[in-house]
């Protein structure tokens, strides 16, 4: 069942059944946790908000946590993220496939914005190390 | 042969929780001070590990989540986050514990100071992470592991009067000269051991990489229903032996070579050697378990890919948080800290995180929308709910014991 493109549209509980859950990607990998949500309101009187992206990663997460806590991971997100962009990452409604246990993407994570800080981690640490292509024995 | 050796992961996880280096001592320590009456601490925790290992574990097997997945998502972002700090605090103590522990054991056989050991441990435990398959690890360590038996054997071998023992252990009371919040303090020692969270971080994970499902339940229930009563007879073996050879003679505790003391006497160099592996393989699996569940706390908590199941660079992030977490094990260790001592806190101060760790499992066990028909029963309900309140009281009790006994001295 598709939340986005069904005409009807699916009654979703937010913080139940979308907050913190965890994301999958199309091959079962995972992708990080949904940390927040972004609506969209349209200016028709009436119109009814829509959630237009799910957010995740440090940046969306220190938001929702709020406080000392919260402040001390933006901080650590600052410093860890590249500089030209301050906004957290989206993945776009559209790419929602499943909303079960987990929600499921119809993407690859490696085309997936939040999966920057895991790629720059591998190609920048792991796979300096022998062995890091290999399957354990 | 998946089924012979499938209840290894049981064996090992109880190994990490109730034979790890601060346990080896603290069992013994409390056998010399208290002879047999706390025996109903480690008792009162083995049913409580069973039933929140068994609950984890099938949870587990049939959502494929991971028990600080379900931390996470039913505790929310912020409480979620408190108890990733405080289980991750005491899972690194017990890491940097563990590390220096079987730099220690080796001590015992090569006489070369523990310390110069340390990096050599570290870098073997890294290793074996970054290589070896899970269930290779699993089976190796969980297997070897079992010559600690041999503290059983040192028991039975020291003729013992076992309805002296028996008595002690079923009316206890606080030996004279020892006080009250003293006996309280180590009493909750041994509880904690035996529910450490670690324990069921890193069982339901290693369900989930052993690629559990529905069909695996009796599976799991073999393996908590052997491994963690197995590791509570070794915490009582290591009891009774040091009740027998130490409370005697008013003697006390406060390193591994004492621990093996009744062995030998029992069991000659044989039982020694029979110990000696048994405490390396104790400590290094317990070094594995506390370093994966490093890893598995962080990566589950964000929600990164994690794993001994896929290649390393496609869980870059989780092998990043083992790699970081052993690389501190070993600078602390180097520093001399006493690993008996880090374990001996760490425990009491995995006893207040408790119930954030075991309310999120007893929740989602009950839930139909994730278990279906593996719902809890109400028998299980009513002895989790129990166990629940029991470690709510003990969390509020942990720390000011802690202080007032100045940590059991």
């Amino acid at each position: 069942m598709s939340a986005a493109t069904s005409g009807a549209g699916r009654r979703v509980w937010a913080v139940l059944e979308l907050l913190d859950r965890q994301l999958v990607d199309r091959n079962g990998h995972l992708v990080g946790k949904i940390d927040d949500l972004e609506f969209e309101i349209d200016d028709d009187p009436g119109a009814l908000p829509r959630v237009s992206a799910l957010l995740s990663g440090l940046g969306a997460l220190a938001s929702h946590i709020g406080g000392d806590a919260g402040r001390a991971l933006a901080a650590t997100e600052r410093r860890l993220a590249a500089a030209r962009d301050r906004q957290p990452s989206r993945i776009d409604i559209a790419l929602v496939q499943e909303i079960a246990s987990s929600v499921e993407l119809d993407a690859a994570r490696d085309d997936i914005d939040t999966n920057r800080a895991e790629r720059w981690t591998r190609d920048v640490i792991i796979d300096k190390i022998p062995g890091a292509g290999h399957v354990a024995e | 042969m998946k089924r012979i050796f499938g209840v290894t992961l049981g064996i090992l996880t109880a190994m990490g929780g109730f034979v790890d280096i601060g346990d080896l001592v603290a069992n013994s320590e409390t056998g010399a001070r208290f002879g047999m009456s706390l025996a109903w601490a480690v008792l009162l925790g083995v049913v409580g590990i069973v039933v929140y290992a068994e609950m984890a574990g099938r949870v587990a097997s049939v959502t494929k989540r991971a028990t600080f997945d379900l931390v996470r998502e039913r505790l929310g972002a912020r409480a979620g986050l408190l108890n990733l700090g405080a289980s991750f605090f005491i899972t690194m103590l017990t890491l940097i514990a563990e590390v220096a522990g079987v730099a220690l054991a080796v001590q015992l056989v090569v006489d070369v100071n523990y310390l110069l050991w340390i990096p050599l441990v570290g870098f073997a435990v890294w290793l074996v992470i970054w290589r070896v398959k899970f269930s290779t690890l699993e089976t190796v360590f969980g297997l070897m592991g079992l010559a600690m038996i041999v503290v059983v054997v040192t028991v039975v071998q020291l003729d013992p009067s076992w309805s002296q023992l028996w008595h002690h252990a079923s009316h206890p009371t606080v030996p004279s000269g020892e006080g009250h919040p003293t006996y309280f303090y180590y009493a909750i020692a041994l509880f904690g051991a035996a529910m450490t969270p670690y324990e069921v971080f890193f069982f339901s994970s290693g369900a989930v990489e052993e690629k559990w499902t529905r069909r695996d339940l009796v599976l799991n229930r073999a393996n908590v229903y052997l491994g963690f009563p197995l590791g509570g007879l070794l915490s009582l073996g290591l009891m009774a032996g040091a009740a027998l050879v130490f409370h005697p003679l008013g003697v006390g505790v406060d390193n591994l070579s004492q621990v093996a003391l009744p062995t030998s006497v029992a069991l000659g160099k044989v039982g020694l050697a029979f110990v000696i592996v048994g405490f390396v393989a104790c400590t290094f699996g317990a070094a594995l378990e506390t370093s994966l569940s490093c890893g598995y706390t962080v990566s589950q908590y964000f929600g990164w890919q994690w794993g001994k199941l896929v290649r390393p660079r496609e869980a870059s992030r989780f092998h990043l948080v083992v790699l970081m977490s052993i690389f501190v094990a070993v600078v602390v260790g180097v520093t001399a800290v006493d690993p008996i001592k880090v374990t001996e806190y760490s425990i009491v101060l995995s006893a207040a995180a408790l119930p954030l760790t075991y309310f999120p499992i007893l929740v989602v066990a009950n839930d139909r929308t994730y278990m279906g028909d593996d719902v809890n029963g109400p028998v299980k309900n009513t002895i989790a709910s129990f166990y629940m309140v029991l470690l709510v009281v003990v969390a509020l009790a942990t720390i000011p014991l802690m202080i007032a006994t100045k940590a059991g001295s």
